[in-house]
Order: C-alpha cells, then sequence, then structure tokens
C-alpha cells in the first residue's frame, strides 16, 4: 500500500508517494537518491541516519516515512551554501578534524546544526549533550567537539 | 498486508479500535516499534496517533490537573515550563530517556504503553502520583499508573482503549525531587537500576508526603511505601537517609540479566537514593546557613 | 638514509583531502552507489553454537519469485582457506570454505540468498528447512584441550600452509614457547618476584558502517567488487581462491569506508556476493545487520600468567609470560595475534630472562580476529598492571621505575629475533625512541602525583594511573607497499598507492610526502587508492604500516619523479641536472632560472623527447621500529556505585616524525577512546549456549561524548631514520594504553586491583566488598 505525500526537502517541494511501511531513511536513499545519510544500527542509537525534520533531529531510521508529510526535512545535502560551498559548520569539520572516515559525519553535522540553531554559543558540555546520540568510533569526539564550536564562533562573528 | 492509518482525530481512532478484533498495533513516535520488523510483520492494522490533536499538548485540565496529551514527546516534556514549575521530577526523569533524536520522537504515552520495567519516566510518574486516562467508547476512565502497569510490556489497557492522556496532581508548596540512574555508561542508556523521589520540603527541614519510586529492580515500577515511612515527617539526617536506603535495598526484587545483577541493582539504589537525598540534605543544609547569616545581618 | 631537515609539507597539518567531499554527504560508500537492478543478498546462520547439517532444504527459497540465487554447502565448491587478509601464504590455518556441512558456532553461514530487495531475501530465508544433529559446545577456553573434548575442526582437510604447530585434533591452533636464559632460576633468585592471572575478554569493533560489498559481473566476464576492506588486494586473491578462478578475473575496489580497526581485515562476506554475482549473472549487494556485525569478528579473549621478578634496587629481572587464546570456532589472525602480545610488550623493557609461551585454542564461541593492538592490547595489560604493582611493592614512583627500566635507543631485545608473525622474527636495534620524553612530559602536562586527593572515607574516589607502549611498524621482511607517480601537463601529478584509507587519513598524508619531494601543493596531487586494477599492490591497512612503508614507497616514487623532472629541465635550460632542485611548483637552477612544472610537463608530454614522466616504487623493511607511548589516567570511582568516571587523560606518543600532526593527535584520541570503552563498558556476552546476548548498540554500548573526557595527547617528535621522513606508525599503539592505565588508577584511588576486565561498577563493587570482607 501506498500513500501520496508532500513535503519540503532541503527547501524544495517534493511530491510522491510511498509504501507505508518504508522509513524517513529510505524515502531518501532509495526513492530520492539522497545517500548522505547513512544505515549504521536501525534502531535509533547510533545517529548516523540523522536528519532535521521541522528543524529537530531525529533518527530516519525511526521516522516512518509516511510522517513526513506536510513537515520540512533538512538532510546533510540540504545544508551548504547556493555556490557549490560549504557551510560555516561543514567547513569546521573539514577544517578542525572532526571528520575521519566520515560515515558519522552527516549525521553528526545535523545534530550540530539542530543545536547550534537553539544555542549559538554552546558551551563544550551543551556539545557533548546534544550529540549524545551520535556515535563516532575513529576520533574520541574531541575534534568534533572543537569543530562545533570553531563553527559557533565563524557563525558568531559572521553576524 | 500493512496498512497505516494516520487519523487526525481522538473519536475517529476509538470507532476503529472498537471495531476491530485484534492485530492493531498504536504507533505514536515509533521508537519502540520500527526497530522491530518482526513486530511489524504480525501486525494488520498500525494506527499512527502522532497527528490526533487531543492527544497533544500541555496543560491544566478542568480540575486543575497537569494534563500531558500521550502524543507529548519527551523534549516538550523536559522544556515546558509548567512541567519546570510543577512537575520537575518529571522533567528530570524524561531528560535522561535516549538521546536528543529519541527525545524528539518518543512519547509519554508510548513510554506508558511500552511498559518496560526499566523505563525512566515510570517512577517519576508513580511519585507524583499520576494517573492515565484512558479512552473508549464508554468514555474516560483513569488509573493510576501503578495500577495501569501490570508486568513487562503489559499494561490494564482494554483492547478498544486508548492512551488519552496523563493527568498529574498539581501540589503547592515547596518541593524537593531527584531522578537517578545507573546505567551502563553515562550516555543514553538504558537504567540498570532507577530512583525517584519526590517531598514537600519545610522550613523546620522536615520533609512530609514523600513519595519514592524505583525503576527495574522488579518486573514493573515499583513504589517504595517503608522508605517513604521512614522520610515522612523527619528531619533529614545522615541517619534517616541510611535508613531509607537500606528500605530500598529490601524493597529491591532484582533479577540477574544482561544489563546487571540482581545483587548491584539491590545495593546500587540503596546508593542512587542517598546519593540524591545527600544533595537534598546540602541544598537544605544551605539554605539554613543562609537564613542564619541574613537574620544575624537584619539584628 | 637522509638526514633530519625542514620540511614544507609535512609536519603540517592540512585538510584531510576527502574532508570536503565527505562534509557534503557525497556518494562515497558502498552502499551508496547501488547499481540497477541490484540484487540484495541475506546470509541464514547458525543458531547451534556446534551441530552437523543432517538435511537443508532450500527449494521452498528457490521458489520463491524475486529469488534469484541460493547457495549452500551443496552448491558451492569446497576450497579450504581463511579469512585472515594476510600476506600469502598466510600464517592462520586453511579451516574454512564457503559453506561446510558443520557448524561451529552461532551465527555461522548456513545459506545465503539473493533476491529483487532485502525484505524478499529475508523472506527466503525463513522458508529454508534446516535439519541438524547437535554436537555438544565449547564455550569455556579453558575446557577446550580437556581430555575427550569435542573435536571442532574434525575436517580432514584443516590445514596449516607455513611450518608451524597446528593439532585440530587438539582444538590446538596454535601453539608457541621461546625462552632466552632461565627464567625459572631467574623468578626464584631475584629479590622480589611476582605471579598474578590477568583475563582480557570479546569485545567487537564496532564500525559504524557495517561490513558492506557489492559485485557486478562484467559483460567481459569479469567481476568488479565494491567493498568495506581494509585489505583489496588480499581480497582479490581470497575470493579468486573461493571462486576458482584466476586473479586476473577479478577487481577489487574500495571506496570511502566507514572504519575498520581490524574487522574489515577479514575477507568476510566479499565471497557470498561473487558467488551470488556469478550465478544470478546480476549485480548483488550485501550490508550485515548490526547484529551480524556484532557477531562478525572479535578480539581474542585471552588468559594470561604473568610471572615477573625484579631487584630490590628496582631492576627487571626474569619475566614468563604464559597466553591462553581464544580464537572462536575459526583460526583467523589467532597465531599471529598470539606473537603479538609477546612482540609487542616483552621487548619494551630490559629482561635478563625471558620466557614466552602461548596455546590458541578453538571453542565454539564468535571468532575472533584483527582488532586494532592486535595481542598487545591484552598483554599490555598485565604487564603494566604488574609493573605499578611491582613499582609499589619496591617504594618506588611507577614513572620512575619505568624510566629505569625501558629499552634505549640502540639496544635490542632477543624477542625481536625469537617472536615474528608465526615463525621466527627479525633482530632489529631500537632506533628513534622517545619513550622517556614522554614519560617526563605527559608527567608534567597531567601533574603527575601533584593533584590534591581526596580523603580515603569519601564516597567519591579520585585516583592516577600510567601505563608504558610500544607497538611496531609493518611487519619486517612480509609487508610490501608500492606507489606509482605519473606527471600531467599542467603539473599536477597521479599518486596511485594500493594502500588503505580507513578514514584514518592515509591518502592525505601520502599525498603530502609526494607535494613534500616533488615541491608542489596538496591540490597538485590527485590521489587514487585501493583499485587493484590502477593501482599498485600493497598489503593493505594493518600492522601500523600505512605511514612507514606505503609512505616510502611513495617517497621513493617521487625521487625518482623528481629526478626526471630535473633531467627534462637540464636539457631546456642547458644545465647540469645537480644545479637543479624542486621548489614551489618549479625547478629552480643555482643560477636563478626557473621553469615551471608545467612548462615542464607539457615539454615532455607534448614536444621535445616527448616520454611519460613517471615512476613506481616498492618498499619492503628489515625493521619494524617501534612507537613508544606513555599514558596518564586521572578517575573517580563512586564507592557507592561502582561508577568510574574517568576526568583526565594525557597520551604522549613517540610516532617519528608526524606527516599530520592534527590527523596523528585524531588516531590516538580515537584509539584511546576505543580503549576506554573496552576497559570500562563494552563486553560482548554469551550464554551458555554461545549465543550473544548482547549484539546491538542497546545493549552493547561504545563510549559516547558523555562517557569520555577531552583526551590530551601529545605527540613527542623523534626521527626515525629508516621511516618517510622519519616517520613511524601511530594507528594501534593508544588503545593499548586504557586498560592498565584506568586499572592502576582505580588501584590507586580505591586499593582493589583489578586484574579482569572490564571494569564494570558491578566487579567494583564486588571486589570492594571483597577488600572490606578480608579487612575486617
Amino acid at each position: 500500500m501506498k500513500i501520496d505525500l508532500s513535503f519540503t526537502l532541503n527547501g524544495s517541494p517534493i511530491n510522491t508517494s510511498v509504501a507505508v511501511d518504508r522509513r524517513l531513511v529510505d524515502l531518501l536513499r532509495d526513492e530520492l537518491d539522497l545517500t548522505g545519510t547513512k544505515i549504521g544500527c536501525e534502531e535509533g542509537e547510533c545517529g548516523a541516519c540523522t536528519v532535521l525534520v521541522d528543524g529537530q533531529a531525529v533518527n530516519s531510521c525511526l521516522f516512518p516515512a509516511p510522517e513526513v508529510d506536510g513537515k520540512h526535512v533538512i538532510t546533510i545535502e540540504g545544508l551548504g551554501e547556493s555556490d557549490n560551498r560549504l557551510s560555516e559548520l561543514q567547513q569546521a569539520f573539514v577544517d578542525q578534524g572532526g571528520i575521519q572516515c566520515g560515515f558519522c559525519s552527516p549525521g553528526m553535522i545535523l545534530s550540530a546544526r539542530a543545536l547550534l540553531n537553539e544555542n549559538p554559543n554552546p558551551s563544550q558540555d551543551e556539545i557533548r549533550e546534544a550529540l549524545g546520540g551520535n556515535l563516532c568510533r575513529c576520533t574520541g569526539y574531541v575534534q568534533i567537539v572543537d569543530s562545533i564550536q570553531t563553527a559557533a564562533a565563524r557563525e558568531n562573528s559572521d553576524d | 498486508m500493512l496498512r497505516i492509518l494516520r487519523l487526525p482525530a481522538l473519536d475517529q481512532v476509538i470507532e476503529i479500535l472498537s471495531a476491530q478484533e485484534s492485530e492493531t498495533l498504536l504507533m505514536a513516535g515509533g521508537t519502540d516499534i520500527l526497530p522491530r520488523p518482526a513486530a511489524l510483520a504480525s501486525t494488520r492494522l498500525l494506527i499512527d496517533l502522532s497527528q490526533v490533536a487531543e492527544l497533544q499538548g500541555i496543560a491544566l485540565d478542568a480540575e486543575g490537573r497537569i494534563r500531558i496529551g500521550a502524543a507529548v514527546t519527551h523534549q516538550e516534556i523536559v522544556d515546558h515550563p509548567l512541567i519546570q514549575r510543577k512537575a520537575q521530577l518529571l522533567s528530570m526523569a524524561c531528560s535522561s530517556i535516549g538521546s536528543v533524536q529519541i527525545r524528539n520522537l518518543g512519547t509519554i504515552g508510548g513510554n506508558l504503553a511500552n511498559a518496560s520495567p526499566a523505563a525512566d519516566s515510570l517512577p517519576a510518574l508513580v511519585c507524583l502520583a499520576a494517573e492515565v486516562a484512558l479512552a473508549s467508547p464508554r468514555g474516560i476512565r483513569f488509573l493510576p499508573v501503578s495500577a495501569f502497569i501490570l508486568g513487562p510490556g503489559r499494561t490494564a489497557r482494554a483492547a478498544d482503549e486508548l492512551i488519552e492522556s496523563v493527568r498529574i496532581p498539581v501540589v503547592t508548596g515547596r518541593r524537593v525531587a531527584f531522578f537517578k540512574k545507573a546505567g551502563q555508561r553515562r550516555g543514553m542508556c538504558c537504567a540498570k537500576a532507577s530512583v525517584a523521589m519526590c517531598a514537600h520540603r519545610h522550613g523546620d527541614g522536615r520533609l512530609t508526603k514523600p513519595r519514592v519510586a524505583m525503576g527495574a529492580v522488579a518486573a514493573t515500577v515499583i513504589s517504595v511505601p517503608a522508605a517513604e515511612r521512614v522520610l515522612a515527617d523527619r528531619v533529614l539526617t545522615m541517619a534517616v537517609i541510611e535508613e531509607a536506603a537500606a528500605a530500598c535495598c529490601e524493597a529491591a526484587q532484582a533479577i540477574d540479566d544482561i544489563r546487571s545483577t540482581a545483587s548491584y541493582r539491590r545495593h546500587v539504589v540503596g546508593a542512587l537514593l542517598t546519593e540524591g537525598l545527600a544533595e537534598i540534605y546540602d541544598h537544605m543544609q544551605d539554605l539554613a546557613r543562609r537564613q542564619a547569616r541574613r537574620r544575624r545581618r537584619r539584628s | 638514509m637522509s638526514a633530519e631537515r625542514k620540511t614544507r609539507i609535512v609536519g603540517r597539518s592540512v585538510a584531510k583531502s576527502d574532508g570536503m567531499e565527505l562534509a557534503c554527504g557525497a556518494p562515497l560508500f558502498c552502499e551508496d552507489q547501488l547499481p540497477p537492478g541490484c540484487l540484495h543478498a541475506r546470509v541464514l546462520r547458525s543458531s547451534y553454537a556446534h551441530a552437523r547439517i543432517v538435511s537443508l532444504d532450500v527449494a521452498p527459497a528457490e521458489q520463491l519469485e524475486g529469488v534469484a540465487a541460493v547457495l549452500h554447502h551443496g552448491n558451492v565448491p569446497r576450497v579450504m582457506r581463511t579469512t585472515a587478509g594476510q600476506g600469502a601464504p598466510e600464517p592462520s590455518p586453511y579451516d574454512f570454505t564457503t559453506f561446510d556441512s558443520k557448524l561451529r558456532y552461532v551465527g555461522d553461514r548456513v545459506a545465503a540468498v539473493a533476491a529483487e530487495t532485502p525484505e524478499l531475501a529475508r523472506q527466503a530465508l525463513g522458508l529454508i528447512q534446516l535439519e541438524v544433529e547437535q554436537l555438544p559446545a565449547i564455550i569455556d577456553a579453558h575446557k577446550a584441550q580437556a581430555p575427550g573434548a569435542v573435536v571442532i575442526h574434525d575436517e580432514p582437510d584443516a590445514r596449516v600452509v607455513i611450518p608451524v604447530t597446528y593439532e585440530p585434533q587438539r582444538n590446538l591452533v596454535a601453539h608457541v614457547d621461546f625462552q632466552v636464559g632461565d627464567v625459572e632460576k631467574g623468578l626464584a633468585a631475584a629479590d622480589a618476584s611476582f605471579d598474578r592471572e590477568y583475563s582480557c575478554h570479546y569485545a567487537q569493533h564496532a564500525p559504524i558502517e557495517p561490513h558492506c560489498a557489492l559485485a557486478e559481473p562484467l559483460a567481459n566476464g569479469r567481476l568488479r567488487i565494491t567493498t568495506s576492506t581494509q585489505v583489496p588486494f588480499h581480497v582479490r586473491r581470497i575470493v579468486a581462491q573461493a571462486l576458482q578462478w584466476p586473479v586476473s578475473r577479478i577487481r577489487v575496489i574500495k571506496p570511502r569506508i566507514g572504519g575498520g580497526f581490524g574487522a574489515k581485515q577479514e575477507v568476510l562476506i566479499e565471497d557470498l556476493v561473487a558467488f551470488l554475482a556469478v550465478r544470478s549473472g546480476r549485480p548483488v549487494f550485501l550490508r550485515l545487520s548490526r547484529a551480524e556485525e556484532f557477531n562478525s569478528r572479535t578480539r581474542h579473549p585471552m588468559h594470561i600468567r604473568l610471572r615477573t621478578s625484579v631487584s630490590a634496587k628496582g631492576e627487571l629481572k626474569s619475566v614468563d609470560m604464559n597466553v591462553l587464546s581464544n580464537t572462536g570456532a575459526y583460526g583467523c589472525h589467532g597465531l599471529t595475534v598470539v606473537c603479538n602480545c609477546g612482540s609487542k610488550v616483552l621487548p619494551l623493557y630490559r629482561w635478563d630472562d625471558i620466557r614466552f609461551w602461548a596455546d590458541v585454542v578453538y571453542t565454539n564461541g564468535p571468532v575472533a580476529g584483527a582488532y586494532r593492538g592486535y595481542g598487545a592490547t591484552q598483554a599490555a595489560f598485565a604487564m603494566e598492571v604488574q609493573m605499578d604493582e611491582m613499582a609499589r611493592a619496591l617504594g618506588i614512583d611507577p614513572v620512575q621505575f619505568r624510566l629505569q627500566n625501558h629499552i634505549r635507543s640502540g639496544e635490542t631485545s632477543p624477542v625481536f629475533q625469537a617472536l615474528g608473525e608465526g615463525g621466527e622474527g627479525v633482530a632489529q636495534n631500537i632506533g628513534s625512541n622517545g619513550l622517556a620524553k614522554c614519560l617526563r612530559q605527559a608527567a608534567k602536562e597531567f601533574g603527575w602525583r601533584r593533584r590534591p586527593r581526596r580523603q580515603s572515607k569519601a564516597i567519591l574516589r579520585r585516583g592516577q594511573g600510567m601505563a608504558c607502549l610500544m607497538q611496531g611498524s609493518s611487519i619486517p621482511e612480509v609487508d610490501m607497499g608500492a606507489a606509482s607517480i605519473k606527471m600531467n601537463e599542467d603539473g599536477s601529478f597521479n599518486l596511485l598507492v594500493g594502500a588503505t584509507d580507513l578514514g584514518t587519513g592515509s591518502d592525505t598524508i601520502l599525498a603530502q610526502i609526494a607535494a613534500e619531494v616533488l615541491g608542489v601543493e596538496m591540490a597538485q596531487i590527485l590521489v587514487t587508492s585501493s583499485d587493484t586494477d590502477l593501482t599498485p599492490f600493497d598489503v593493505g591497512a594493518y600492522a601500523s604500516s600505512t605511514t612507514y612503508l606505503s609512505g616510502e614507497a611513495v617517497r621513493k616514487a617521487a625521487k625518482t619523479v623528481a629526478g626526471q623532472i630535473r633531467k627534462v629541465a637540464a636539457n631546456i635550460l642547458g644545465l647540469p641536472v645537480r644545479k637543479l632542485s624542486l621548489a614551489e611548483g618549479q625547478v629552480v637552477a643555482a643560477d636563478g632560472q626557473s621553469l615551471t612544472l608545467a612548462r615542464i610537463g607539457a615539454s615532455s608530454l607534448y614536444e621535445k623527447d616527448q616520454n611519460q614522466i613517471g615512476a613506481f616504487a616498492s618498499h619492503t623493511t628489515q625493521k619494524s621500529p617501534p612507537p613508544f607511548s606513555a599514558h596518564f589516567a586521572e578517575v573517580e570511582v563512586d564507592t557507592e556505585t561502582g561508577l568510574v568516571r574517568v576526568l583526565d587523560y594525557v597520551a604522549a606518543v613517540d610516532c617519528g616524525t608526524a606527516i599530520n600532526p592534527a590527523l596523528a593527535e585524531g588516531q590516538v584520541e580515537g584509539a584511546v577512546a576505543n580503549g576506554l570503552g573496552y576497559a570500562l563498558i563494552e563486553e560482548i556476552k554469551l550464554d551458555e549456549r554461545g549465543r550473544l546476548r548482547n549484539g546491538s548498540f542497546r545493549e552493547y554500548k561504545i563510549p559516547s561524548t558523555l562517557d569520555l573526557p577531552k583526551i590530551r595527547v601529545i605527540l613527542v617528535p623523534t626521527y626515525e631514520a629508516s621511516g618517510p621522513y622519519g616517520a613511524k606508525s601511530v594507528s594501534e599503539i593508544g588503545i593499548n594504553g586504557p586498560l592498565p592505565a584506568i586499572a592502576n588508577a582505580i588501584f590507586d584511588a580505591v586499593g582493589v586491583r583489578l586484574r579482569q576486565a572490564p571494569f564494570t561498577p558491578e566487579k567494583i563493587l564486588a571486589a570492594l566488598k571483597a577488600a572490606e570482607q578480608e579487612s575486617s
């Protein structure tokens, strides 16, 4: 059984239909070819599939695809600037060593985006709290936390 | 063949529930259902409750109780000023559930329906004397949380009933509360054991109407009347704390499982209660000292 | 041998070359690039720890619409081999075939299905009828060699392909024994001696991307395999072996991969997608579920008895290390991991007498394999905890005790000669050695013994602990890395390396080395890596080899290319070659004349004496220079809940020259984080029937942001003359520190010695209780 849905994906309207038992991650990867959202555990524990729905970080492996109807979804593909440049946040991850294998990075960056939208100047502890649902096995998180602090500082100085 | 119904109104859900025989699954946030394809495979009809208008919102009801709609997410509870002011214990407990992402999806109704012995919200709800409002064609009935939860994954909800909301009586006066949890790690995890406690605090250092409840040390969340009796109407001292902690250890009916051992759980509930009460004790000592200083200045 | 000199790009923390694409979420990983019409594979796995297949009926699965192929022991040729991705002939026993009629652990392969969708494949598995005869299972390694124990590998064709001890009829995978001096005499004669037992547990690598692989049959009869692997060339060889094909018919490509840590040094699923693709004539993709990943490969659980002796003045005398290692149902890496227990730990200190002896046994537990640290993790735990115990018994500061006894530059250890990858090793003298500096700098930075202590009655008690470590850099006289470089007309270069970047940044640091030699910026070096059709051979990413070995191959290739460039320039300028040097994208003459590389590139390709400027180079090594490291940890133990909180962690490491300091620090931070997980929270638990009880991230927790302190890394530069620009390795060593450093810190805090990892709250409370009862 398929149902029709309309939603906004990375700022553009999407009209599609999806099988009722699909998850948002399946819709994004398999139907819409946005493979930046990763599958790590399929039970909401690793955070690799994190996307923003109406500005909030959610696990897209736990999000029924039909429920995005009428909502705004942001994935990693929607974070960059219009002229093919990275956003400050993405750039900070590149500059500060926040990326090793890069598999957790999209989810990590989106969780950080949600945090910075709410709290433009987070402390180390607040960053660690906000990223508690995003596992990384490569970095030990040190340079990820640095990346987010750097991004916050750059974004604040732009304003 | 799985069908999904996404319904906007409570009466529509109730109508379908009363007509369906079985194999109907209710889903709000989906955080417990979607990771289990097996559960979905045996389901004919999935009713998505996330859009039901009547299941939303946090507000005072006609009787002056806090009403939390069943589809309210954990994060909404954590952030809501009414909860922070009047039911802070629940806010504390919900903030230790899962990750940000899980708290943005998971709901209070789902946490109740799932009836995990380790659910973080349940000890807090029991302490706060919360009631579950169950809607059906017969109207709404209220059950205390402790009567609603029957066992691991088992509740008193009838097949044609739906968790409509949770109601929490509002209590006035100065309150103290804590939620403490021992888990496999500090970050998101299920509790090996948890303790929630709230009470009225009086200027003379007494606690009254204490409520203590524990998670993950029995088949369901349990309250600890023996510890409550120890604390009631007593000035908090280290001796009182020790006595109450011993009552918690005594009350635990813990088992060995993948997360921990029975003996650790029995011990740690006492330690968690002690830790929480000691913080309250320190806080009250601090208050008393400040009061004394103020009095000295005035005189 | 190059002298230490100032470098331009080597030693700089340039951003990772793949960082930008990864930050955009570009489709770079295996599962991001599935071709149209791709089938999905699923594997039916044994739910028995030990059983013989009596009957297997796959017909109902084959008849399901949408199922393209079903594989099982009845329709796949039996080719004994190992899954261990090691150089050939492999030191691991040939005790594995694609499908066997015997099941040896819960999770062993029964059948594999390829179908139109993952759901259909899963459905097909459910239709397969399996009947087995259950056999007694061995879960406890101590029981594997008991008289009358069931034989796990009773198949007559299980064998070894190098001359080493292998007695499967006794469940013995490997046996090692060497002695220098007279240990018993040395232990008896010394002023003080110690005899303790330690144990380490099953744990999983938990890369965030599970194993995944895609096989595509090509129109020309070849097969292209895109796989999340650390060892593309070994995958090619081993899949060819399984298919009984020539290597030439297989191309293996490693795309970006989501972490490996040793788990992907195993050829675990590539044979399955290859067979399924060949049978169906269609592309086939397989990704392990997280539950399967947890049961894919693990760290070898070990039981170690360590006996040491020491003089009253604190001079180490004799050491006797005895290891019982559990390799689970298959022997992959069994021998080599246990050899590393000795070879990467015993040479760290100066001993008069040394004995190392070990048994590796089969059980019906999860299969162990390569895991970052590779045996050194387990043995360093025993050694460094015992060093702490010795120091305290003698009243010597643990840092001082290490300073007094550690191996020095120019010295050797008989262990290097005695213990190699299975057989004998290669003698070497220690070259660069910054251990003393590591100890002093880290102790100072950390505030060793200068921090306020809580009173011993407090509920929260703090303690400090430390440990010293060494590892190696590649396997001497075994490993090989190669590189090729060609020049383009704009002065850019294609650098082709077989080396495998797992996210570690090896593509970046190899480009840095090439850019340094060629005098160009990073943007001028275009890296292609890990494609068996295009890039030269490399053993792959393991044994801490890439920087040291592949890096030197790149340096050699770049040197040759630089020579060719100077020659072309010399012809154009009419100057002798020796007067020319490469800098800032130009060839510069002593008299100030210069030519851009673009000019030289264009000339060589289009104008005069046309010739492709380019070179190949290979590198092997006669030594494996150890990186050294000193770790310091501060913990706070809650004596009521048993929880250990790591308050501070400082790791100083001598990795020679850090080609890219930020990436080197990232390696150490990640390794320490992984080690802290192993020390405190991570443990695979089995039930009595050998089933994993916690094969999910719900139950098996790895450290999150909230569980780790801000790990502080100090790079202590030394110059290793045998490595590229003085570099040694850095990737593995860091994981070995947390077990002993945390155990020693816990002892410092609460006075109990934990010798059984991990240090869970349950164990700590039990130990505190036992200590209390003992003292009262």
